[in-house]
């Protein structure tokens, strides 16, 4: 096969495994009308008076700046710059950590019965939320390790790039349900 | 028990055989998760199973069962920048363990679904052999028979319906029909086909956890007072719902980006834009009830109250027929596709309409996810009811346009009446009662009158045996030439066929007239005037049995000692006829490049392939 040839199967293979991803995540946006919809159904837009809406507030921080540290990393890459994408990837691991055990936290206080409508829609959505955000944490943790063993360079850094997006794509949609079950 | 695998040429690694290997890592996942969870909460009487810990080990067991089939190698270490040790096997054992060739992963789908079918069919016997009678006799208590409905239902639906025509010949065929080397995502798609038989079984073992009631659609709050078995159904579907979604993510992928040069969406297979179609709605509808049956495994363990009177059961019957009509079109739109990719060879015509069949395909997928209210007439008021009796009458057009360029190729064709021209015949025969009876159900009066009754069976039976089965038969006989390299027998390819059309029609035509006499679904005893009825349905239902036995005897046998068949031996002109059979690992020996449609018949016509002569491997 010529060489011109086979770069153009990267080139396209690349472009498809990008589509691919995205169209992945955009039918993960499925699970999220559903859980949106059954909420709309069963409360309207009511928000428990007992929610601890700054704790909420704090989350959302947290996981505003995971998004930030992400797409540092994703942009360190681009620029061949390995050691600042593996620092900022860490750094996101960590934060993402950290929105979780606030969680939890936030969890762990009961503010809110399980047993009502409100809040059976509360702990579902968030839960529902929170394994994505596990599910990114670990893909994270894969994507720090797999970087320190291949070569991951400003033309090799497809694996940074899958796991920079599906943060991004949770951390939106745990900003957003943050808001709409605290705030909204 | 272990055999030897290729790791690199110098070097050979002994390993357990990865089935085997699964079987242990899942059976070791669940005790230890299923322990720890038990000892952290037990509840009363059940201090070692209880609904939340068999829920975790059955996770715990499955991620198992994955890893040790072969993504730990396949998947795992290459994520964490791991070169495994052992690679995949190249011989017969590579079908029995995860695999990332396209072709492989087809047969794999494609026995998965065909043991499936073989399991759920018996199951649909014990309920024939107890409804020959109009007493209680086969089963012990209705719950039982009602669990033997739901698991034939859910494992028909979920590992063989949605499943072979997609995951199965579509895993196989679209690459090579689109002169590609391989799909996109080829370790997703190897991981993606060991969640079905995971869980097949996992709902075949549902009973083991108590007869649960729900049928394949797991209505609320019938569902939440049902005993333990129902949690193995949501469990068991999660699994089998997402391996389709893997399937159809992956083929959308790849037929978007691995056509071959020149091959435009204009020139697009009919099986392929099938595929394509299907595997949208899948993408769409997937997920969804994914999601639906979590919240009501959620809505039972924690306990929430969403489905309940104190939640909105009706809300769990609108999300599950969501998807529940969609997936009536996921099961036939390939069958509809596969009717116009089979015909035009068989006749050695130009296929007629062939924009208005790809037309019929998109929006017969697009109206599908507007009828289906339909199955709650009884829970609407009339304003709400008419919309949906409009939308689904609507459907029929554009399926009629399926038909429309299949009886256009057929019209004034030298048709050749082999066994997979002839079961496509069978098949558009028995979707046309299933369809027209759908129309005459789409009427608020009629639907309200019937609902409930065998006369509903009957007709979701005709569209889908009718037209999924008899078509998923007709098209492992027209590519078994491709796949296995060998021909059956002719004979017995029609005989078995005319068989199975028999058998079919006399059980469900039969079905029709014991639903309209008054039969009730959902009950294992009836009253003693339906009893002749019945009993004619029982015999040709066992009948019907034993011919689709005899079919798989017919192709395995001829998989295995059929004599040699050449390349193209109906003379088609798609591109998997182009290479070898069977295939090479990379389908073709150079790229095709496509100037003509494959569509297009007569003498002057030249192969649709510029390169046509230099596919082939030497």
């Amino acid at each position: 096969m010529p060489p011109e040839t086979s770069a153009l199967d990267t080139q396209r293979h690349g472009a498809a495994l990008r589509w691919g991803f995205r169209l992945f995540l955009g039918i993960q946006l499925i699970p999220f009308i559903v859980l949106f919809t059954l909420r709309y159904e069963l409360d309207g837009y009511y928000v428990a008076p007992t929610v601890n809406q700054w704790l909420g507030v704090a989350e959302n921080i947290l996981m505003l700046a995971s998004l930030v540290t992400v797409w540092q990393g994703l942009t360190a890459i681009r620029e061949n710059d390995r050691e600042t994408m593996q620092r900022r990837l860490k750094w996101t691991s960590a934060l993402g950590a950290l929105y979780l055990a606030l969680l939890i936290y936030d969890w762990s206080q009961r503010v809110v019965p399980v047993g009502t409508r409100f809040g059976g829609m509360f702990y579902t959505t968030i839960g529902v939320s929170a394994f994505y955000t596990a599910a990114g944490l670990f893909v994270l943790v894969a994507t720090v390790v797999r970087t320190g063993r291949v070569v991951t360079d400003a033309q090799n850094h497809w694996d940074v790039e899958a796991a920079a997006w599906y943060w991004v794509f949770q951390g939106a949609i745990a900003v957003l349900m943050n808001l709409y079950l605290h705030w909204i | 028990m272990a055999h030897q695998v290729l790791a690199s040429p110098s070097m050979k690694v002994r390993v357990m055989p990865p089935m085997l290997r699964g079987f242990l890592w899942a059976g070791i996942a669940f005790l230890l998760t299923n322990s720890l969870v038990a000892s952290i909460r037990p509840d009363v009487g059940h201090p070692f199973v209880n609904e939340v810990s068999i829920t975790i080990g059955w996770v715990a067991a499955l991620t198992g069962w994955l890893l040790g089939v072969g993504a730990y190698e396949g998947v795992v270490l290459p994520l964490f920048g791991v070169t495994p040790r052992i690679g995949q096997a190249t011989d017969w054992r590579r079908y029995f363990a995860f695999a990332t060739d396209h072709k492989v992963v087809g047969i794999q789908y494609l026995a998965s679904s065909a043991a499936a079918f073989i399991l759920a069919g018996s199951i649909a016997m014990a309920m024939r052999i107890e409804l020959a009678s109009p007493t209680i006799y086969f089963f012990h208590y209705s719950d039982q028979y009602l669990a033997a409905v739901g698991v034939h239902g859910t494992i028909m639906m979920f590992a063989v319906a949605t499943v072979a025509l997609v995951g199965g010949m579509g895993n196989y065929m679209v690459p090579l029909m689109i002169g590609a080397k391989n799909t996109v995502f080829p370790r997703l798609s190897g991981l993606g086909h060991w969640l079905i038989p995971a869980g097949v079984l996992t709902v075949a073992m549902s009973p083991l956890l108590g007869y649960w009631t729900t049928g394949w659609r797991g209505y609320e709050p019938l569902g939440s007072q049902d005993p333990s078995g129902i949690i193995f159904y949501y469990l068991g579907v999660a699994a089998m719902a997402l391996s389709s979604t893997i399937v159809s993510l992956n083929m959308v992928t790849t037929i978007v980006f691995n056509r071959a040069p020149g091959l435009t969406w204009p020139r697009l297979p009919m099986y392929v834009w099938g595929v394509l179609t299907v595997s949208i709605l899948n993408l769409i509808w997937l997920p969804e009830i994914q999601m639906t049956f979590i919240l009501e495994l959620l809505d039972r363990l924690v306990p929430l109250n969403l489905f309940n009177a104190a939640g909105q059961p009706l809300a769990e019957l609108e999300l599950f027929w969501l998807f529940g009509h969609p997936e009536v079109y996921i099961i036939v739109v390939p069958g509809f596709a596969l009717w116009n990719e089979i015909i035009p060879v068989m006749a050695q015509k130009s296929l007629f309409g062939r924009s208005w069949a790809v037309i019929g395909l998109i929006f017969v997928m697009m109206l599908s996810g507007m009828v289906w209210a339909h199955h709650m007439f009884t829970n609407m008021r009339n304003s709400e009811i008419l919309p949906f009796a409009f939308f689904t009458e609507m459907i029929s057009i554009p399926t009629g346009f399926g038909y429309m360029a299949a009886i256009g190729t057929l019209w004034q064709s030298r048709y050749r009446l082999t066994t997979p021209g002839l079961l496509v015949l069978m098949s558009m025969f028995n979707f046309l009662l299933g369809g027209i009876s759908g129309v005459y159900l789409a009427d608020p009066p009629v639907n309200l009158q019937v609902h409930d009754t065998m006369f509903i069976v009957a007709h979701f039976h005709y569209t889908i045996i009718g037209g999924m089965i008899f078509t998923w038969i007709a098209a492992t006989y027209y590519w078994l030439p491709k796949i296995s390299g060998r021909l059956y027998s002719e004979f017995w390819g029609k005989f078995l066929s005319i068989w199975i059309f028999i058998a079919f029609n006399t059980a469900f035509s039969t079905m029709f007239l014991v639903g309209l006499e008054g039969m009730n679904r959902w009950v294992p005893a009836y009253p003693p005037y339906l009893h002749p009825l019945n009993l004619v349905i029982s015999l040709a239902a066992w009948a019907l049995g034993t011919g689709f036995v005899l079919h798989a005897v017919h192709i395995v046998w001829a998989w295995r000692k059929g004599p040699p068949a050449p390349d193209n031996p109906w003379n088609g002109r798609t591109l998997e006829w182009l290479t070898s059979s069977p295939p090479p690992p990379n389908n073709f020996a150079e790229v095709p490049i496509i100037d003509e449609s494959f569509y297009v018949y007569g003498d002057a016509v030249k192969p649709a392939a510029r390169n046509w002569d230099r596919l082939k491997p030497s």
